[in-house]
């Protein structure tokens, strides 16, 4: 009895050293974003020698919101002898198909639709299929729903004139944040997780995450190194440390946003982050003997990136030491100690917020310009059990298809935008005129 | 600038904004001078020699709050003292009430069938929802014990009000460096955080006080079988609402004064 005693408290222990990791590395990252200097993205580069750049729009019946991105997409201000659109109908079976081929019709000089009926379905396996049709060095890419400024396909292109950067990640902003309880939340949430811990990650040199939407890769990288794979379930967590660990930058653009719509119900939520956790689980199993083995790496970078992917078994080890204390508990072991600092520490890390601690998400909100907002932050403890839940669930997911090797469906997220709201304007920066036409020069896509 | 705008169907044409917002993405604060700092750590360490110096009789207002406000129990001695932090602090001592096996089957069986019923509810709201099925899945293991192994339950009620009063003791002197912590780097005024800090603290004591009244409430009247849930999902993790709360009400004053002020925002370094 006393060996298990032994083994439940050196359990609990163990979580609680882990809780207060994280909860140092992310008042770290308030620390540095807040007070620290701030690295500032390529945005102020004007070369006219700009690469060739192929948009990729992986559409599964987006008919609602078809024709609002590639219209928007059009008024981009990139060359347009440079600019390539590839609209991906992935096995829709709605009027994607029609609304795609509509749009293209009107500029057939740049985009190029691709309809996949047959193959595998899933994002991944549709980015692979374009990627091989794609005539552009760089590949951006933009989920549906996205409603791109005028200058941003030349503000995430330009990185790429940085030999040394293999991928770019822009700011997400959710433009649904009104709705509702849920959606305000999420604001808050993705407040703390660009403004803050994207940010802090860049200006320390760490791991920024591409995020798969509202930023690019180099085209030639990522099919060198095996294009996504379609059963992995996070292809941008997997492209971030396929890139990572072999010394390629991944850069943050934090004044490069681009609205998205974020789930507004709360199912639609868990799918969401169930997906997540599931696929940066399958990434971190592939991925974190490769990086503690790269000698490209230094050993703060491997730490971070550590702490990045095992960041999704968090619910998890909350789970085990929800279990590990009721044992505890019942047994007539559980002390001073176990019971209040497992506590103290879970919730100061992980229950206001997903993976932002309270904190975090108050200076990110801040930073943000909100103001009145931030007194919702309380209402995300609420959110403690269904986070640990769903996520435990969906990491539980990427170890058991990891062992068994069985493949789990890709599943859409919801739009909510009607087809009957029409986008008149965009969001417009400044940017400078057109430069004039120049030779493409060679850019080199193979990092020596 | 609020996070919400721009909204897809009245985003205004370029040229026609009628404020030039500040670029909010590599904007960041001043550091505080290093006397504001020493003049915060100093508050927060007197704070904490106060709560240890007077560990032993902020316990007894406690408890014996706790222990009046919940006087409908008639039974049991009343207060006692236990051995803690080098003192003997106060705690509430009575009749431990033990649930009937009648009553211990009665709250397994409503535990598994909330447990089974709850994910096909579909008013309750999922955040609720997952609350509870987190509250009944420590219900559920609780009433398990009491069912088949009641007589190894291992605590009387002096022995849990003993824990509750270290973990309250303790929490109160978390809370000054946990506070001062989350709005540290801010740089407004010291006394506004020191008010802070004596806010929570302040409401800490209150509720803490209030709970263990609930709590002795409960554990007379609904027996120790309740006593898992009234530490795991009403203890230490909801003292976290109130900190968040004073904290979100605190920093949402600092949004309002840091707003429009240009002489306090710095860029890049």
């Amino acid at each position: 009895m006393e060996v298990v005693v032994l083994i439940l408290k050196a359990i609990m222990f163990f979580i609680i050293a882990v809780m207060l990791i994280y909860a140092m590395r992310h008042y770290l990252f308030t620390f540095n974003r807040l007070m620290g200097d701030q690295k500032l993205y390529y945005q102020d580069i004007i070369d006219n020698d700009l690469p060739r750049v192929t948009v990729l729009v992986p559409m599964h019946n987006e008919e609602a919101v078809a024709r609002d991105v590639l219209t928007v997409l059009m008024k981009s201000d990139y060359p347009l002898d440079k600019l390539e659109i590839i609209p991906i109908n992935d096995h829709s079976d709605d009027k994607t198909a029609e609304i795609i081929n509509e749009v293209a019709g009107l500029y057939p000089e740049n985009i190029h639709p691709l309809h996949r009926n047959k193959g595998l379905r899933g994002k991944p396996a549709a980015l692979n299929d374009a990627m091989a049709e794609a005539t552009g060095q760089v590949i951006l890419v933009f989920d549906a729903d996205y409603l791109p400024g005028k200058g941003l396909v030349r503000d995430l292109a330009v990185c790429f004139k940085d030999p040394e950067v293999g991928a770019v990640m822009g700011r997400v902003i959710p433009i649904n944040s009104p709705k509702n309880m849920l959606t305000r939340l999420l604001d808050m949430e993705r407040a703390g997780g660009y403004q803050v811990d994207q940010q802090a990650r860049y200006n320390l040199g760490l791991v920024p995450q591409y995020g798969g939407t509202v930023g690019g890769f180099r085209r030639i990288v990522a099919q060198q190194l095996g294009g996504f794979d379609p059963s992995v379930l996070t292809e941008d967590t997997e492209l971030t440390f396929k890139l990572f660990v072999r010394g390629w930058k991944v850069v943050y653009a934090n004044s490069m946003e681009c609205y998205e719509e974020s789930p507004e119900e709360w199912d639609v939520r868990a799918r969401q982050i169930k997906r997540w956790a599931t696929g940066h689980t399958q990434t971190m199993l592939r991925f974190f003997s490769p990086m503690m083995h790269s000698k490209q790496l230094t050993w703060k970078e491997k730490v971070d990136g550590a702490l990045l992917l095992w960041i999704y078994l968090i619910p998890i080890l909350i789970v085990i030491g929800v279990f590990d204390g009721l044992a505890l508990f019942f047994l007539g072991r559980m002390t001073l100690v176990e019971g209040l600092a497992f506590f103290i520490f879970v919730v100061a890390y992980n229950s206001f917020g997903n993976f932002a601690p309270f904190y975090e998400i108050g200076a990110g909100s801040l930073l943000d310009g909100s103001q009145d907002r931030m007194k919702l932050l309380p209402f995300f403890l609420f959110n403690f059990a269904f986070n640990t839940w769903v996520i435990s669930l969906g990491s539980a997911r990427g170890i058991f298809s990891r062992i068994t090797g069985r493949c789990v469906q890709w599943q859409k997220t919801v739009r909510y935008r009607t087809k009957d709201a029409r986008v008149t304007e965009v969001d417009e920066k400044d940017t400078p005129t057109n430069p004039p036409k120049k030779p493409e020069s060679p850019v080199p896509e193979t990092k020596s | 600038m609020d996070a919400s705008m721009g909204s897809v169907l009245n985003i205004p044409a370029a040229g026609q904004k009628d404020k030039i917002y500040y670029g909010r993405a590599y904007r960041k604060l001043p550091r505080i001078s290093r006397l504001h700092a020493f003049i915060m750590l100093l508050f927060v360490l007197v704070i904490e020699v106060l709560i240890f110096v007077f560990r032993r009789y902020l316990t007894y207002i406690s408890a014996y709050g706790a222990w009046y406000v919940a006087r409908v129990i008639e039974a049991g001695p009343g207060l006692a003292q236990v051995n803690f932090m080098y003192t003997r602090i106060f705690a509430v001592d009575n009749m431990a009430v033990y649930p009937t096996a009648e009553f211990a089957f009665i709250n397994l069986f409503i535990s598994i069938v909330v447990l089974a019923l709850l994910p096909k509810v579909q008013r309750i709201g999922a955040p609720i929802a997952y609350w509870l099925f987190y509250a009944f899945i420590v219900h559920l293991v609780s009433s398990a014990f009491f069912v088949f192994v009641p007589q190894y339950f291992p605590y009387s009620i002096l022995e849990i009000t003993a824990l509750y009063m270290e973990v309250e003791l303790v929490t109160w002197m978390l809370i000054p460096p946990i506070v001062l912590g989350s709005v540290f780097l801010y740089p407004v005024s010291m006394l506004g955080k020191a008010a802070l800090i004596l806010a929570t603290l302040g409401y800490s004591f209150v509720f803490g006080t209030v709970r263990l009244a609930v709590f002795l409430f409960v554990l007379h009247y609904g027996s120790v079988i309740f006593m898992a849930v009234l530490f795991f999902v009403f203890g230490s993790l909801v003292d976290f609402i109130y900190i968040v709360g004073f904290y979100s009400v605190y920093i949402t004053g600092v949004a309002h004064s840091l707003a429009g002020r240009r002489d306090v925002w710095k860029w890049l370094s």
